[in-house]
């Protein structure tokens, strides 16, 4: 049996989509210079907001009057992939930050995706949903979407944060969402409604943050063989992130597709 | 003076979704811009072939050597180099 290494948790806080962007950027690029631990982070978002991915177009994906309207934020990623709607009251976000020298994740992106993906699976099954990974960065049960991934590496560290549906509302969702005709809307949330499922919607019941927390702490725990230190951001990382944070709000990072 | 805005989109069988807006003008490539949800590292290289193929004449000859080599040593994922040199040829015209 080999020794199992330290890592840190940060147990569920909550943030603005800017500072939780900012933070998952600042202990990357902290981890790439040895200043920050291997982490497993886990957040919400106050207010609720749209993240979109790297390439996306705001204009094409995201009703911006309606995220107004309903004082839900926008932010950029810095990560590929599709825009999400993070509902304060219906969704957990976790990051990774891991050093490609001394964690164990597949250089592939397609596997790493899996076997990163794995923990947050083990975590479903564990309340009774069966999940299963689905290439390239989705988690399904039962051909349903429950939680979406995105990853990117720099500098020896790969980053990957995702989303679990705890419990999802589509016409909200659409709402705040661009679909490409108006006319098909309607249809398109019935399309929706069959590919997207929430523990909420699988269970037929409302499950405790808290208690689902610490639920993938030790499923990452356990399959990754690591004993997690819970601790909070350090001095160092939370001045990175404020200063990082003007980043992911200015309308110049927003706006630039 | 003939400047053609144009667009066009792709989705790709079991990857991801990748858009075009761009303008030619005396068929050279004024403006080019690629959206979407794939995964490209390192992401910020996307502006890079962007400025790259702007002022190329509008000829999948000259363009299919660009965008390849481009992509030579970048990781794409959901989406293939073929798929950004398809897009620009094509396309519908949106005005």
């Amino acid at each position: 049996m080999t020794d199992s290494t330290s890592w840190r948790f940060i147990d569920l806080s909550v943030n603005t989509c800017y500072m939780n962007m900012a933070i998952d950027e600042a202990l990357m690029i902290l981890n790439s210079k040895n200043k920050s631990p291997n982490t497993l982070r886990l957040y919400r978002w106050n207010p609720s907001a749209i993240s979109i991915g790297y390439f996306q177009g705001i204009n094409e994906e995201v009703n911006i009057k309606s995220c107004t309207d309903s004082h839900v934020d926008i932010v950029r990623r810095i990560t590929g992939g599709g825009a999400v709607y993070h509902d304060y009251n219906g969704e957990i976000t976790y990051s990774l930050i891991l050093n490609e020298n001394n964690s164990n994740v597949p250089s592939n992106v397609i596997e790493c995706y899996k076997y990163l993906c794995q923990p947050i699976i083990n975590s479903l099954n564990n309340i009774g949903i069966n999940a299963c990974f689905q290439p390239i960065n989705d988690i399904i049960v039962n051909n349903k979407k429950i939680s979406g991934n995105a990853q990117t590496r720099r500098a020896g560290v790969v980053l990957q944060h995702g989303t679990i549906l705890i419990d999802v509302n589509i016409e909200k969702m659409f709402s705040l969402l661009n679909v490409e005709s108006e006319k098909i809307k309607d249809k398109l949330i019935k399309s929706v409604k069959k590919r997207v499922t929430s523990v909420q919607a699988e269970l037929n019941k409302n499950i405790d943050f808290n208690i689902f927390s610490q639920n993938l702490r030790k499923t990452f725990s356990e399959l990754f063989n690591v004993e997690f230190q819970n601790q909070t951001l350090t001095e160092e990382e939370s001045n990175l992130a404020i200063q990082i944070c003007e980043k992911y709000s200015s309308e110049g990072w927003l706006y630039q597709r | 003076m003939v400047v053609s805005t144009l667009k066009n989109s792709l989705k790709i069988k079991n990857g991801k979704f990748i858009k075009i807006n761009y303008e030619i003008n005396n068929n050279i490539i004024s403006k080019i811009k690629y959206t979407g949800d794939f995964f490209l590292y390192p992401e910020e290289s996307l502006i890079d072939l962007e400025r790259l193929l702007t002022g190329k004449k509008f000829e999948y000859d000259l363009l299919k050597p660009i965008i390849n080599n481009f992509f030579n040593d970048k990781m794409l994922i959901g989406v293939d180099a073929s798929d950004f040199l398809q897009l620009i040829f094509q396309n519908d015209s949106k005005s």
